[in-house]
Formats: structure tokens, C-alpha cells, sequence
């Protein structure tokens, strides 16, 4: 009786309790509330925490080449350019004191602030001392406005959400394509093209700047990119009687390499891990209509690269891994960096890592340009900067992202990581053209590769959706229960379904 | 009268010693409510509101940005219609294997390790150290393990291959553990095993601590050995024990997700979605790792399925196990 008394008592208060606590929540409930649940949702499942272990993976699920921002993260060893040091805040300031006789102050002159949300970025000193530099001089600029800069990793879309759903959002979010269209396709995103002008869009290349474009609107403004370029391991390709010095320049030499690996060497020459978008990108055929409104990759080009590889694939030639796989390019890379594979097709970004990883194979490494198909186009990855719907101060907001990404402050942070800029101006300093150490060399390489690049990510609402369909059918086909025909057939039908809802 | 009276003065008295321990008992309520305050609280935030939210959820569609409205019962008529998500709840329910290997193996380390041998208290401190890794950080270190043809694992195959057997093969590959769709469910499996193992074996090991030493040593006289001992006094007298154990690994089982997003690079399921389980499938449909949107309302309706499923499995396993302790001999 009494126990059951104490249990009835224990139930009534945790009531009361709950009753109190809505009632304390009163309006706000729903925003606050569903802010909690996201914790809920996730933690009847235990939420995520390794960011930095699970950055690259998530980041680069669906991008065709993997080259995420979180991976900066991890680069923390410092590109070794003399000068840089000194460089990066003058030319900062320098930026700030060409504009301010023409800066626009806003919110009427009264205080302000804006939030800022970046990728990997804190906890290397080097990129933290760069953007508090960018900061102060915006400062000078808009001596009314505060800054506050908050940094994620992966899971930056999630905080995003909770973000929105609390009330408290940011002004600027750094998201690299595939996030920001998520984020747009729900809603959750500014249309830049409505409040840029278009002396401030000319700035960036044009193909850069379009790079989320759905329809008439564009998510994003382009902040840095990194190309795919062609690492190489020198002693492996000596054994395989091979020259370093002259890589293989198209997939026909590599396939040709492979052979060699085969035979002289337990590695493999190379590992396909582009996604299909990216294939269509190399190989210049069309993932979509004009139109937008029906597939359009289930073409003869598409059929041979899928029998390039499956080709590849019986001869032991690669790995048996699905490039469309969500870990094909971490096994890729670790592949790589254990000395197992011969050219390592990645973002020049992804140098750092291999450094600080593997140092034995980084000084072993050498770097070209990415093999070409038949459109000469080299798939890019753009990371760039958005603005949340729900952001109180659009207007200062797309001010504050136009001031990160100029020229100048574009090209000091050029200076300080293997990437390269969106604006024109930025990219055509002497610089890159330097001679250097290894990261010099892949950033001068893909810079001049940049006028052919092109983010190859499908652009359209449902984008997500038909990237997974897509990669079901097609790791079906690698996996042996589907023919390459098949697969592009199933495929292709299932984008149409898609494309018309 | 007087009788009366002296009846009264009794009553009054009891009464009165009645209401002293009533106050007492009193106080003593108001000083235990007060020690449990905060942690209710942190409950009833942390726990029953978000909990009661999600049952609300589960009948909406709302994608945490504004967008929300009632959807009656069609998240869940959706949810039984969904493949995907019964592939999901299969898998779960495959991931139940681990369960009886786990006790099984933590009993059978626990029964060695109660012995008063020498240094035996580094080896339940070895056992233990999985408990106390980040489940994350033993993830990422299995992945390395795991890893085809240059990962730990593969390369000791290699290893014993060449010096044990002397076979040679110049292209060696090893089972791919991760990739194989029909291996990788099962190689993760084995991370949870792993990690769980020196969680359950301290249990049994408090279990079989509290067992009477009287009751071993009247079996020990009465000739039982070994096995025997084990059958018919141990496992007995730790059936509450087990029953413990064995519901909180279902309910882990039922509901495992670190390990799986980590090793599977995704709520993705990869490789061809032989590692989709229904926590990363929920995780998967609320934050749009899987189809794009953030479907939080979905997401909740099947979070309150899976709990059904939990909850089914629980009182599966009360049923089986409500025998034991020292009633078994009663």
C-alpha cells in the first residue's frame, strides 16, 4: 500500500512538473519545444559525436568529389609558405581600407551583430588568426556590428535545424553544394540572386557562382573551391616500370597502368570513387534534360564507363569497392596513405591529411593534374556561404559574405591552405604560379585547371532523393545483381518518377 | 467510566505516537522529494517532455523549420508500408544474435575470472577497457581493423597464411569485412560483442558474489562439479541477474547506432543497405541523410514503433526469465 502510494505520488509530481514546465514554456512551446526533441529523436538513438571521424564520410556522401571542408579541419599541419604570416593580416586590412570609403553601414547605425558559422575552421591557429583578421577589418569597416563565429563539423546542417527551431539563427553559414541544396530544397535558405547586385556577382567565375542554381535562384555565394588533382606514388610506380614523372593523363593510360600494378605489384594502380555526376561531368554526357524535368544519363557513354569499370573489376585490375558506396573515398584514401594504391584522384586539400597521416608516403608523393575524359571538364568542390531564411539581417548579412569572399581576402586565405578562390581577380595573382613545395605545385595545377572546372553536383530540388536511387541501383549493378544496362534503365526510370512529382 | 477513560487516554495516546511518526515520516518525505528534485527535473526535460513531444510528433509533419501540420495516423500507415523500414527492423532483429552470445560469453568470463587466482584483477581491468573507450573512437579504430587488404585484420589472415600454412598468394585479399553485404552487419555485431562483454561480465561478477556460499558448498557435498554445479546451483541463483542483463542488451541491440553509423560511413546502410538498422534509419529520415528531407514527424512515428518493438521484446524476455534466484529452490 504504501509503495504504492510513493509510486502514485512520484507519478502525480513528475505531472505537475511537466504541467508547470509547459506552462513555463507557454507560447514558445512549439519552437522550444521541437528544439528539444531533435535532442530526442537523435537520442533514443544516441546522437552522433565524433565530428571529426565521421566529417569526411557525411560531407562527402553525395559530393562527386570528395573533398570536404571538415577535412581542412584535420589538415592541422601549416602550409609552409615563408611570408605568409606577415602577409595575411595587411592584405586583410589592406581590402578594408580600399572599401571603406564606400561601405554601407546598416541598421540604421544602432548596434548589430552577426553570427557566422564555418566548417572546420577553429582549432587550427592559422586559419583562426586569418578569419579574426577578416573580422576586425569588417569591424573598422561597420564599427556598429559584433561578430560572433561559432564553428562545426559535419553535423552543421543538424545544429542548423535546432538552430532555426530555437529561434536563434545565424546570419552566415558556410555549407559546401550538396548541404546547401538540402537545406534549400526544405526551405531553409536565402535566395541570394534576389538581393545580390550584379556588379557584386560579377566578381566570382561565373560557373562558380551558379553552382547552386535551382531555377532562377542561387543558394549560396561561392567562398573557396578544391579540384581534383592526381596524387602519385613514386616508388610504387617504379615498380610497376613506371614514370612517375609522365602519369597516366587520361583513363585509358589508366586502365593501361593498372595492368602494370597488376602484374608487378600486390597495389592497385587507382580506385574509382566519382559518382556518377561526376563521370557525366568528365565524360560529357548529361545527367539531366534541359529542361530539368527527366533523366538523361541512360546513354551509350554512361554504359561504357560502367563496363570501363567492370572490366577493371574482373581483371582485379581495382578494388572491389562500389565507388558509389557511402566509404568509398575514405578507402580510397586510406588505401593511399597505407602505400596500397597508385594515384589517388582528390581534392589538393587532401595533401595535409595525407602529410600528417602518412608522412613515409607524402614525401614519396608527387603531384599532377587529374586525368581528363572525352570533355576535358575536372569536377570541383565548392564549399560557400549561405544565408538562413530565418536570419534577421539579410541585407548585412549578404554584405558580411561578399566581404569574406573578396578578392583579397580570398587570396590571403589561398596563401594559408591548398585551395583556391571563386572570384576571377583572386585567382589570376602571380602567386599561384610560384614555384614551391608539393602544395605549391598541386595549387598551382589546379589553378590552372580551374577555368575547366565544374561542380558537378545535380542541381534540382530533389537532388538528395535522386542521388540515392541512383547509387542503389548502381551499387546493385557492382555488387553483381543487376547488368550495367539494368542499372542505368532502373536508374533512370526511377529519376523520371522523381522528376515528375 | 473510569474504564472509559483510561480506554480513552490509551487511544489518545497511541494516536498521539501515531502522529509523531507520521510527522516524522513526514519530514523525512519532504527531505527525500527535496534530494530528488533536481534530478526530476533534468527528467522531466530531458526525458518526459521530449518523450510526450514526440508522441505529439508522431502525427504531424513538421521538418523543424516552420512547416508543421496534422497528418492524422498517415506517418504510421506510411511507416507499415515502408520497405526500407522493415529491412531496418529485420536487421535489428538479426542484431539480436548478439544478445545470447554476449551472456553467454560474459557468464562464462565472469565464472573465471570469481576465482581467487593471481592477477586476476588485471584481467577484469582488461576486460573492462572496452567498456570505458568511446564508442565512436572504438568504431573508428575497428574500421582500421577491418580494413581490406591493409587493415589489421586481413593482414594477420595474410601473416598466417604465409608462415603457418605456407601458401603464398601474391594478391592477397581477405574477406572485406566492411563491404561484403554479408559479412559487414555481422562485423559490426562484433564491435557491439566486444564492447559490451566487460559491461555484462562485471554484473555477473557482483551476481555470483552475492550468490550464498552455503548453497555452493551443500552442492559441493552433495558431489556437484563443474558443469553440474554450474546447471543446477550457479545459473539458477544468477537467473535475476541474467534477466537483467539480458533485457538491457536487447533493448542496446534493438536500438544499436554508433557503431553502425560509424562503420557503415552513414545512416546510408552501406553496403547495399545490409547494414540499415532501424535507429539509423530514424536518425537517417529526421536530419535527410535519407531521402533528402527532414522528416521529423516520420522520423518520431517509427521511433514509436521501434519502442513498441523494444517493449514487446522486454516482456518476451520477463516471461522467459521470471524464474530463478532463490526461489528456484522454494
Amino acid at each position: 500500500m504504501k509503495l504504492l502510494h510513493a509510486r502514485l505520488s512520484l507519478i502525480l509530481s513528475a505531472l505537475i512538473l511537466l504541467s508547470a514546465l509547459l506552462v513555463a514554456c507557454g507560447d514558445s512551446t512549439a519552437t522550444s519545444g521541437a528544439a528539444v526533441t531533435t535532442a530526442a529523436v537523435a537520442s533514443t538513438t544516441v546522437a552522433p559525436t565524433a565530428t571529426s571521424a565521421l566529417a569526411p564520410t557525411v560531407a562527402t556522401a553525395t559530393t562527386p568529389v570528395p573533398v570536404a571542408t571538415t577535412v581542412v579541419a584535420t589538415t592541422a599541419v601549416p602550409v609552409a609558405t615563408t611570408a605568409v604570416d606577415t602577409t595575411v593580416a595587411p592584405v586583410a586590412t589592406t581590402a578594408a581600407s580600399t572599401i571603406s570609403t564606400t561601405a554601407k553601414q546598416f541598421n540604421d547605425g544602432k548596434p548589430y551583430s552577426l553570427t557566422i558559422w564555418t566548417i572546420g575552421l577553429k582549432g587550427n591557429k592559422k586559419f583562426e588568426d586569418y578569419l579574426n583578421g577578416v573580422y576586425d577589418a569588417y569591424k573598422k569597416l561597420h564599427p556598429n556590428v559584433t561578430i560572433k563565429w561559432e564553428d562545426y563539423g559535419a553535423e552543421i546542417d543538424q545544429k542548423l535545424l535546432t538552430a532555426v527551431a530555437s529561434g536563434d539563427v545565424p546570419d552566415v553559414v558556410n555549407f559546401n553544394t550538396s548541404y546547401s541544396l538540402r537545406l534549400a530544397s526544405n526551405g531553409a535558405l536565402t535566395d541570394i540572386n534576389k538581393i545580390i547586385k550584379p556588379e557584386q556577382k560579377a566578381a566570382y567565375f561565373q560557373g562558380l557562382y551558379e553552382t547552386t542554381k535551382v531555377g532562377e535562384a542561387v543558394y549560396s555565394v561561392p567562398w573557396y573551391a578544391s579540384l581534383q588533382i592526381a596524387m602519385i606514388n613514386k616508388d610504387l610506380f617504379q615498380k610497376a616500370g613506371l614514370d612517375a614523372s609522365n602519369p597516366p593523363k587520361t583513363y585509358t593510360a589508366l586502365a593501361d597502368a593498372a595492368k602494370a600494378f597488376h602484374d608487378k605489384t600486390d597495389a592497385y594502380a587507382f580506385q574509382p570513387i566519382t559518382q556518377l555526376p561526376g563521370e557525366a561531368l568528365i565524360e560529357g554526357f548529361a545527367m539531366l534534360s534541359p529542361d530539368k524535368k527527366k533523366s538523361a544519363f541512360n546513354t551509350p557513354e554512361a554504359l561504357a564507363k560502367l563496363t570501363f569499370y567492370e572490366n577493371l573489376k574482373k581483371g582485379d585490375l581495382i578494388p572491389n569497392k562500389s565507388p558509389y558506396s557511402d566509404t568509398s573515398y575514405d578507402d580510397a584514401l586510406a588505401r593511399y596513405k597505407a602505400g596500397k594504391l597508385g594515384v589517388l584522384l582528390t581534392g589538393a586539400s587532401l595533401l595535409s591529411q595525407v602529410e600528417k597521416d602518412a608522412p613515409d608516403i607524402y614525401k614519396n608523393t608527387v603531384v599532377a593534374p587529374a586525368p581528363v575524359g572525352k570533355s576535358g571538364l575536372i569536377p570541383v568542390d565548392m564549399q560557400g556561404l549561405t544565408i538562413p531564411n530565418a536570419s534577421k539581417n539579410k541585407e548585412a548579412a549578404l554584405d558580411f559574405a561578399l566581404f569574406v569572399t573578396n578578392d583579397a581576402n580570398q587570396l590571403a586565405f589561398c596563401k594559408l591552405a591548398t585551395i583556391l578562390p571563386s572570384t576571377i581577380k583572386a585567382s589570376q595573382d602571380p602567386f599561384f604560379q610560384a614555384p614551391g613545395d608539393l602544395k605549391q605545385q598541386a595549387r598551382t595545377i589546379s589553378a590552372n585547371s580551374l577555368k575547366n572546372a565544374k561542380d558537378a553536383t545535380v542541381v534540382v530540388a530533389n537532388a538528395d532523393k535522386l542521388q540515392q536511387t541512383l547509387n542503389d541501383s548502381l551499387n546493385a549493378w557492382w555488387s553483381g545483381s543487376k547488368t550495367a544496362q539494368q542499372a542505368l534503365d532502373d536508374a533512370s526510370k526511377a529519376w523520371d518518377d522523381v522528376l515528375a512529382k | 467510566m473510569a474504564r472509559q477513560t483510561s480506554l480513552s487516554s490509551g487511544q489518545l495516546e497511541r494516536s498521539r505516537a501515531q502522529q509523531k511518526i507520521w510527522t516524522i515520516s513526514r519530514k523525512r518525505q519532504v527531505v527525500a522529494w527535496l534530494f530528488m528534485l533536481p534530478a526530476l527535473i533534468i527528467l522531466a526535460i530531458f526525458t518526459f517532455y521530449p518523450l510526450i513531444y514526440g508522441v505529439i510528433l508522431a502525427f504531424f509533419e513538421n521538418n523543424l523549420l516552420g512547416e508543421s501540420h496534422f497528418v492524422g495516423i498517415d506517418n504510421f500507415t506510411r511507416a507499415f508500408q515502408d520497405k526500407d523500414f522493415g529491412v531496418a527492423l529485420f536487421h535489428s532483429g538479426l542484431y539480436l544474435l548478439v544478445v545470447p552470445m554476449l551472456q553467454v560469453a560474459a557468464i562464462a568470463i565472469a565464472l573465471l575470472l570469481n576465482s581467487k587466482l593471481r592477477g586476476v584483477t588485471i584481467f577484469r581491468a582488461i576486460f573492462y577497457v572496452p567498456v570505458i573507450t568511446s564508442l565512436v573512437v572504438a568504431a573508428v579504430v575497428w574500421k582500421w581493423i577491418y580494413a581490406p587488404d591493409y587493415g589489421l585484420l586481413n593482414s594477420g589472415i595474410r601473416w598466417f597464411n604465409e608462415t603457418v600454412t605456407q601458401t603464398t598468394i601474391r594478391r592477397f585479399h581477405g574477406p572485406d569485412w566492411l563491404n561484403d553485404p554479408g559479412l559487414a552487419l555481422g562485423s559490426i555485431a562484433f564491435v557491439t560483442f566486444w564492447k559490451g562483454i566487460g559491461y555484462y561480465m562485471v554484473i555477473y561478477l557482483a551476481g555470483l558474489q552475492s550468490i550464498p556460499k552455503e548453497l555452493e558448498e551443500a552442492a559441493r557435498l552433495d558431489g556437484a562439479r563443474g558443469l553440474s554445479l554450474a546447471r543446477y546451483v550457479i545459473v539458477p541463483l544468477l537467473m535475476p541477474t541474467i534477466a537483467l542483463c539480458t533485457i538491457m542488451s536487447t533493448i542496446a541491440a534493438l536500438r544499436v547506432f554508433d557503431e553502425v553509423l560509424v562503420m557503415a560511413g552513414g545512416p546510408g546502410g552501406n553496403p547495399n543497405k545490409s547494414t540499415l538498422v532501424a535507429s539509423t534509419y530514424i536518425y537517417g529520415r529526421a536530419f535527410g541523410g535519407i531521402g533528402g528531407r527532414f522528416e521529423f514527424g516520420y522520423a518520431a512515428a517509427l521511433s514509436l514503433i521501434l519502442a513498441a518493438v523494444i517493449w514487446v521484446f522486454t516482456l518476451i524476455n520477463l516471461k522467459l526469465f521470471n524464474k530463478g534466484g532463490l526461489e528456484y529452490y522454494s
